[in-house]
C-alpha cells in the first residue's frame, strides 16, 4: 500500500516533474512480470525497472531489515494509507528493503541534488518537497 | 514521514553502473536514465 500510494503522489506531480525537463523513474525489487499489475493499480504511465537482485538499492544505500518493515511507526503509516484508500496488494518484491527517493541531474555520471532514504516502511518522501527540490536545481540562475 | 535533504554530490559510480530489468526483461545501465534529463528516481520497496 505504501508503494502504492507514493507512486500515486508522485505521479501526480508529473505536470511540474516534466515542466522542469525531467521525468519520474520508478524502480522496485520484482519481477517485471509484476509490473503490468502495478502500472494498472497506480495508473503510472512512465518508466518502470525492476532490479530483483537489489543491487542499485544498496548502492542508493537504502535500509533493509524485517524491524524496518514491522514496527509501530510502520503500522501507523499503514492505517494512515489504508485510510487514504491504499490498499495492500500482494507483495511482489522484498518486502525487508525500504525505499527512497533521489533527484538527479545530467549530465553522466550525474548529480544528486535531492535524496531521501526510507527509515521505515511507509516512511515516504512528501511528493511536493521532492518536485520542489527537482524546480529548485533546475530553475535557470540569474545572470 | 520524515523529510529528504537537499544536497549536490556526485552520483556513486557504484549506483550509476547498476543494471535494472526493463518490462521486458532487457537490461538497461541505471546511468543511462539520467543521461540527458533530470529524473526522479524513486526506489520503491515492491510493487505490492
Amino acid at each position: 500500500m505504501f508503494c502504492r500510494e507514493h507512486v500515486v503522489q508522485l505521479h501526480h506531480e508529473s505536470g511540474r516533474i516534466h515542466a522542469a525537463g525531467g521525468e519520474l523513474v520508478v524502480v522496485g525489487s520484482g519481477t517485471p512480470n509484476f509490473v503490468a499489475g502495478f502500472r494498472e493499480t497506480t495508473h503510472l504511465d512512465g518508466p518502470i525497472y525492476c532490479d530483483p537482485g537489489l543491487a542499485s538499492y544498496r548502492a542508493a544505500g537504502l535500509k533493509r531489515g524485517v524491524w524496518r518493515t514491522i514496527n509501530p511507526l510502520g503500522i501507523a503509516y499503514g492505517v494512515r494509507a489504508l485510510v487514504r484508500g491504499n490498499l495492500q496488494g500482494r507483495t511482489q518484491g522484498d518486502a525487508t528493503q525500504q525505499g527512497g527517493v533521489l533527484v538527479i541531474l545530467p549530465p553522466s555520471p550525474g548529480r544528486i541534488v535531492y535524496e531521501h532514504v526510507s527509515q521505515v516502511a511507509g516512511d515516504n518522501a512528501a511528493a511536493a518537497e521532492v518536485v520542489s527540490a527537482l524546480e529548485a536545481a533546475t530553475r535557470p540562475r540569474a545572470a | 514521514m520524515s523529510h529528504g535533504a537537499r544536497t549536490d554530490r556526485p552520483v556513486p559510480a557504484e549506483l550509476a553502473a547498476c543494471e535494472v530489468l526493463a518490462e521486458d526483461g532487457s537490461k538497461v545501465g541505471l546511468g543511462r536514465l539520467w543521461a540527458d534529463r533530470p529524473v526522479v528516481l524513486a526506489f520503491v520497496r515492491h510493487f505490492g
